[in-house]
């Protein structure tokens, strides 16, 4: 007897349908799986096996071949478990209810019968989603992660029995609610603005490019509060928009770094690799490519901590990601694109010892020896950073000073506020911020006055600027007009933004 | 004959014995040939499934249970005597088992044990 059950595999971070035939037939008992399974599909069959076994149904002595169609696509993980147990029960008349043209099954199978929890269930479901179809039986404790899609009917399964009964009539089991995206927004951080004293400066720069989205190089002495600063950035990033927050959740789900008790992300991703980390994870790779982290950091930050300690090769790799805002990763098996839309934070000392340019201490390291150590930062790189900023040691006045600094939440809602004049602005453009603006669209929304195009000339000619630091510096500027709330950018706001660029003649071109 | 084939047929005759008892049709016995030799095969008429039977003899467990003998070795033998006898006899149609019965002896007293589907 034949029956086919539909699944949803995963290529990166696209779903496809996949059927799973189940025949059953006379002649020698045997088991294959064919449809290029990977081990862990292959595996599978024992799971299948024991766990039908120890369901207390019949696992019967027949000849079974299993085909994943479309059979030219390799496939791999165990979420056709539950599938493959469903379709060979339905072949062996066990299941009645051969009617599951409009449902798609997924799961893992314990051995004792039990179905565990598996990754990647959100892109799968906005697949089931688009594909039509309008039920979806999974795992439990996955259920919650994908009652985000509404319009889909979703059946959180415990067990093989509960599965085998739902299907054939005998019991029913209440449909997963669908949470509000809206109404679970909070804004509850660990860190606030209000604990670093002093610093206005880096808290501006800072509160531009959580606006705009804009990449931003920290560079000061040890323990002016480089670290502490960045940290306190997630508190004032803009509240995520539910397409912003799908995506995020897409690439998360993929990587299984969800749980039922955070099925769904709210806040923008904040990365802070250690600066051991390699090429393979930082862009993402393996034989079937995993996002990397600046996949995890799509839509959020991307903070390296003192940057010139990475490793060169590592920090050359951003360099086509920061500026395309995908990646593509290609393997022998498979080729997957993933987004990467982050802002980029580093933070910085000017030289080995610490001090240079410090008003407090005298800097001890030989000339050569600082500009081996800035050059570890490469021009390129150091050209797709909008904002440099130098922080200054803090004296002892303002740490004494007990008035309160401005609280995240204050500056938040300013940051809030520049990001839905972006957003509405952009709106038919499908982006979200300044930083992703496309070269068509700089001259469109970031015109300038006959003033300002002087100022920006005689810069340019200046500071030896690139033109992409051209484009930056434009982008910037918008960013600065936005949180002015002005619909044109006027000559200070371009002034701001062109000398958040200068810093870098100051270490880099001696 | 020796002991040890005294003990083995003796284990047959009981293990027939048994499936006669439980609803099987005993088909042929001793089936032997170039790939192996099959023990009993027997319809199982509540299943509709024929049946293969290696059957073990054993006296003691100073050598291990019964079915520990049933490695993998044998297991490949007995599999490719199964389908020379599918060939010869043309039963493609037919539903598949294959099985082990232990039979342990103590005290002139046998104890049967049914493994049912090995593959």
């Amino acid at each position: 007897m034949l029956s086919i059950v539909k699944s949803i595999a995963l290529h990166g971070l696209q779903g496809y349908l996949v059927n799973i035939q189940v025949d059953i037939s006379s002649g020698m008992p045997s088991f294959d799986i064919v449809g290029l399974p990977d081990t862990s599909i292959r595996e599978s069959r024992e799971r299948v096996k024991t766990a039908i076994r120890n369901s207390t149904f019949e696992f019967l002595s027949r000849k079974i071949v299993v085909n994943l169609a479309p059979a030219s696509t390799k496939k791999e993980g165990s979420i056709f478990d539950l599938p493959i147990a469903v379709g060979i029960l339905i072949a062996s008349n066990i299941v009645s209810n051969t009617n599951l043209k409009n449902t798609i099954i997924i799961g893992e199978l314990s051995l004792d019968g039990s179905i565990r929890k598996i990754t990647g269930i959100l892109p799968i479901c906005i697949e089931a989603k688009n594909l039509g179809i309008k039920k979806v039986i999974l795992p439990k404790e996955n259920a919650k992660e994908a009652c985000i899609i509404d319009n889909l009917e979703i059946i959180p399964v415990s067990t093989l029995t509960e599965v085998i009964d739902y299907l054939n009539g005998i019991i029913s089991i209440p449909k997963e609610k669908s949470i509000n995206f809206h109404s679970n927004i909070d804004s509850e951080y660990e860190f606030d603005f209000s604990e670093v004293k002093g610093q206005e400066n880096v808290k501006r720069a800072l509160e531009i490019s959580a606006s705009g989205g804009h990449n931003c190089l920290l560079i000061g002495s040890p323990g002016s509060g480089k670290t502490m600063l960045a940290r306190r950035l997630p508190s004032i990033l803009p509240d995520l928009t539910f397409e912003e927050a799908l995506e995020i959740t897409k690439i998360h789900s993929i990587s299984g770094l969800l749980s039922q008790n955070t099925p769904f992300i709210f806040k923008r991703p904040f990365r802070s690799p250690h600066h051991t980390i390699t090429e393979t994870s930082l862009v993402g790779g393996g034989r079937i490519p995993k996002p990397g982290e600046i996949s995890l950091a799509h839509y959020g930050v991307l903070f390296l901590d003192e940057l010139p300690e990475f490793n060169k090769s590592s920090l050359e790799v951003l360099r086509g990601p920061l500026e395309d805002k995908i990646v593509t990763i290609s393997r022998v098996d498979f080729s997957t694109t993933y987004p990467c839309n982050f802002m980029f934070i580093a933070s910085m000392n000017p030289c080995p010892c610490g001090y240079y340019g410090s008003k407090e201490r005298q800097c001890t390291c030989r000339e050569d020896q600082i500009q081996k150590y800035i050059h570890k930062i490469s021009g390129p790189l150091l050209d797709r950073i909008d904002i440099h900023i130098e922080v200054e040691s803090v004296n002892y006045q303002k740490l004494e000073n007990d008035s309160p600094a401005e609280s995240s939440c204050e500056i938040r809602k300013r940051v809030n506020n520049a990001r839905n004049i972006q957003l509405e602005r952009y709106k038919n453009y499908k982006i979200f911020s300044n930083s992703e603006l496309t070269p068509a669209l700089i001259s469109k929304y970031c015109k300038l006055s006959s003033d300002s195009k002087k100022i920006l000339e005689s810069a340019f000619n200046r500071l030896g600027l690139s033109a992409r630091a051209y484009n930056r510096i434009l982008k910037v500027a918008r960013t600065i007009a936005d949180l002015d709330n002005s619909e044109n950018i006027q000559t200070h706001h371009l002034a701001e933004a062109i000398q958040y660029r200068s810093l870098d003649r100051k270490y880099w071109c001696k | 004959m020796y002991f040890k084939q005294l003990t083995g047929k003796y284990g047959e005759d009981i293990a027939c014995d048994y499936l006669k008892e439980n609803n099987y049709k005993i088909i042929e016995r001793n089936f032997s040939c170039y790939q192996g030799e099959i023990d009993i095969i027997a319809k199982d008429i509540s299943k509709n499934e024929l049946v293969f039977i290696e059957v073990k003899t054993r006296t003691s467990f100073k050598y291990g249970s019964p079915i520990d003998a049933v490695n993998k070795n044998k297991q490949k033998h007995l599999f490719k005597a199964c389908q020379y006898y599918l060939y010869r006899y043309n039963l493609y149609h037919l539903f598949i088992r294959i099985d082990v019965i232990e039979v342990f002896i103590k005290n002139n007293f046998p104890y049967i044990n049914h493994v049912k589907q090995i593959l």
